[in-house]
């Protein structure tokens, strides 16, 4: 089978993954307790006004109906309105998407910075002392209540030391870099406003560093497996054979291979990334699109919950399908196995 | 970094010594299980005597001792309304712990259920629970199991509930494949040919064949199961006032953390060391289970000649 056909393949797949997805959150946001009509309405208001809402939001409409009427909308980008702050789901998400992208993309970052040498070393040397230090940080990193390793971090390393800021992505008086990106490290840097990006930068270490951390182990376990396992290969004893020095056999003949299944690991690592994301905004008062949600919870504001549960679904999806296609490039076995 | 792999003394790649003999390398003895084993244990067994060893009830305000520091009366301080914390954290443990082993217990024997039906009949029914199945691992869990539990109201029980549909899809998938590959063993043919009903050919062969890696996972999953309603409850959607939850209790310790800060300190360090001891523990089993699996030798794709 030509990649062609597999990719092809894998985007059929996921377009029925994708419209079982939206299925799946159209139900849970039509089994929720209460009159959706009567929420979006308020308490006070008359019958009169939930009928009428009701008739314009078309939730007088049979099931199958509305869900024709909920994935057209989706198709154009429409979310819905969110019932706390009275605008479009859609523009409140794109507003605290750069922050997310931001905080995931720098622990996703320091995970495959730290997580890799150190899984590359602990295959190296097996059960030495770097060995059980990885593995050790693995266990804690997976056993680690990711919200309370922030309090903690945030008790020492601004309560008690007073090195780091303690919350937001910049000081209370600081002002935002022009917007290109939203990403405020690269805005500043554009904007040569060396201030702002040190000011960012000192914001942005600590909620990457505890959202990282959970992930350092599991990429580390994950590069020393693959990498022993490629280590014991017959290429591998013959480049040894031929006395190729050590340090060209592991980084330019082992690692390589290695790397392969590390990449789906980190895929699949974005979908946590996200989903700490949530409870890190909330502790580093850090304002994206998770504690936007987590807000949303506190005031059963439906449409945004499930807004953002579809948008990051679908870009979990679609990330998850680019490190497949990436994989199989990289892996002409793969490939050949279907 | 200077490497010779292939003189390493590794149990899974025993190596040839010059007369081409291998000798068996000694595996090491399960330390690491026994501390996780102690880990969960302890805990376990405090909350379950939480109403004989507490000092003080764990619900009763007392205003005139609020947020005091660490003490012999108070082991662990007080809270904000001057609760005892040492007493809210072994209290708190039994719907912590529980929730995780509840979420467990739930998902593993509903993954047992269509796991082994998917399995056994295939065809249409295992093509739809398969895709049915691929569209809750296309959510983040914590993220799908936040909206479920928004939408189920607030509750311990909903969010047990929501975790556990989340982690539904692991069980199913392992007892599928389990009951696959057992189906065309000789023992389950012969009994097919003998005539036995479906139902006993399932209850009596498949299911208890397929229990031993349901049990691993049961292990593995404890833990994060643990963390995720436990961060539920952080984010508001678990247990209600007063009643008191590890993660509840970090949540609103949260805001004395910087002059009280023994409050969110203690709840969650139950939490680490918990789900640490869960996770210890299960990779030993794995381990056990699958040596091809073991802490030296994950197993990934192999290559094929």
């Amino acid at each position: 089978m030509g990649l062609g056909q597999v990719i092809a393949r894998r985007l059929a797949l996921m377009v029925l993954v994708l419209l079982g997805v939206t299925l799946l959150t159209f139900i849970i946001s039509h089994a929720i307790p209460g009159d959706p009509a009567r929420l979006l309405a308020g308490q006070r208001a008359s019958d009169e006004v939930v009928a009428q809402i009701r008739r314009n939001y078309g939730l007088d409409q049979p099931l199958p109906v509305q869900y024709v009427r909920y994935m057209s909308g989706l198709l154009k980008g429409d979310l819905g309105r969110s019932i706390r702050t009275g605008r479009p789901v859609a523009e409140d998400l794109a507003r605290f998407f750069p922050a997310t992208l931001e905080l995931v993309g720098a622990a996703m970052l320091l995970a495959v910075l730290i997580g890799v040498p150190l899984g590359v070393a602990s295959a190296a040397r097996n059960n030495s002392w770097v060995d059980h230090v990885s593995r050790s940080v693995s266990v804690a990193g997976v056993s680690m209540p990711l919200f309370w390793l922030g309090i903690v971090a945030l008790a020492f390393f601004y309560g008690k030391l007073g090195w780091l800021p303690g919350s937001g992505r910049l000081s209370p008086f600081g002002l935002a870099p022009p917007t290109v990106t939203g990403l405020y490290l690269i805005d500043a840097a554009l904007a040569r406003d060396w201030v702002t990006w040190r000011d960012a930068l000192v914001h942005l270490l600590l909620p990457a560093s505890c959202l990282a951390f959970v992930h350092v182990g599991v990429v580390a376990r994950q590069v020393r497996g693959s990498l022993l396992e490629v280590l014991h290969q017959d290429y591998i004893r013959t480049a040894q054979a031929y006395g190729v020095p050590p340090r060209r056999v592991l980084y330019r003949y082992a690692l390589r291979n290695a790397l392969v299944p590390t990449l789906t690991v980190v895929g699949l690592a974005l979908g946590d990334l996200l989903a700490g994301a949530v409870v890190t905004e909330t502790v580093f008062a850090w304002p994206g699109m998770g504690s936007y949600v987590v807000d949303s919870i506190t005031s059963l504001d439906f449409p945004a919950i499930m807004g953002f549960t579809v948008v990051v679904a679908v870009g979990y999806s679609v990330i998850n399908l680019l490190v497949d296609v990436i994989t199989l490039r990289l892996d002409p076995r793969i490939r050949a196995m279907g | 970094m200077s490497v010779d792999v292939l003189t390493q003394r590794d149990p899974d790649y025993p190596v040839p010594d010059a007369a081409g003999r291998t000798r068996p390398v000694r595996r090491r003895r399960p330390i690491m299980a026994w501390v996780g084993f102690v880990l969960v244990i302890v805990p376990v067994i405090a909350s379950l005597l939480a109403p004989w060893l507490a000092t003080h009830d764990p619900n009763q305000v007392n205003l005139t001792r609020r947020l005091q520091p660490p003490s012999a009366e108070h082991w662990f301080g007080t809270d904000e309304v001057g609760r005892d914390l040492f007493s809210r954290v072994l209290d708190g443990g039994r719907r912590s712990i529980g929730a995780g082993i509840g979420v467990v217990l739930i998902a593993a024997s509903t993954g047992i259920v269509l796991g082994g039906l998917s399995g056994w009949f295939g065809g249409k029914l295992d093509l739809i629970l398969m895709r049915v199945m691929d569209v809750i691992l296309a959510f983040p869990a914590l993220v799908l199991a936040m909206a479920l539990a928004a939408a189920l109201g607030p509750g311990l029980m909903s969010s047990v509930l929501a975790v556990a549909f989340v982690r539904v899809p692991v069980y199913v998938r392992l007892v599928r494949a389990q009951v696959l590959s057992l189906r065309e063993r000789e023992y389950v043919t012969a009994a097919v040919a003998a005539g036995a009903p479906t139902w006993h050919i399932l209850r009596r062969h498949l299911i208890p064949n397929s229990l031993p890696p349901v049990v691993v996972q049961t292990t593995l999953d404890a833990g994060s199961a643990m963390l995720l309603t436990a961060t539920m409850s952080f984010l508001g959607l678990g247990v209600r006032a007063p009643a008191a939850e590890w993660g509840a209790m970090v949540n609103s310790g949260r805001v004395y953390l910087l002059d009280q800060w023994w409050y969110p300190t203690y709840p969650g360090a139950a939490i680490l060391m918990t789900a640490m001891g869960f996770n210890l523990i299960g990779d030993y089993w794995r381990d056990r289970l699958d040596p091809r699996r073991a802490s030296s030798a994950p197993k990934t794709t192999r290559t094929r000649p």
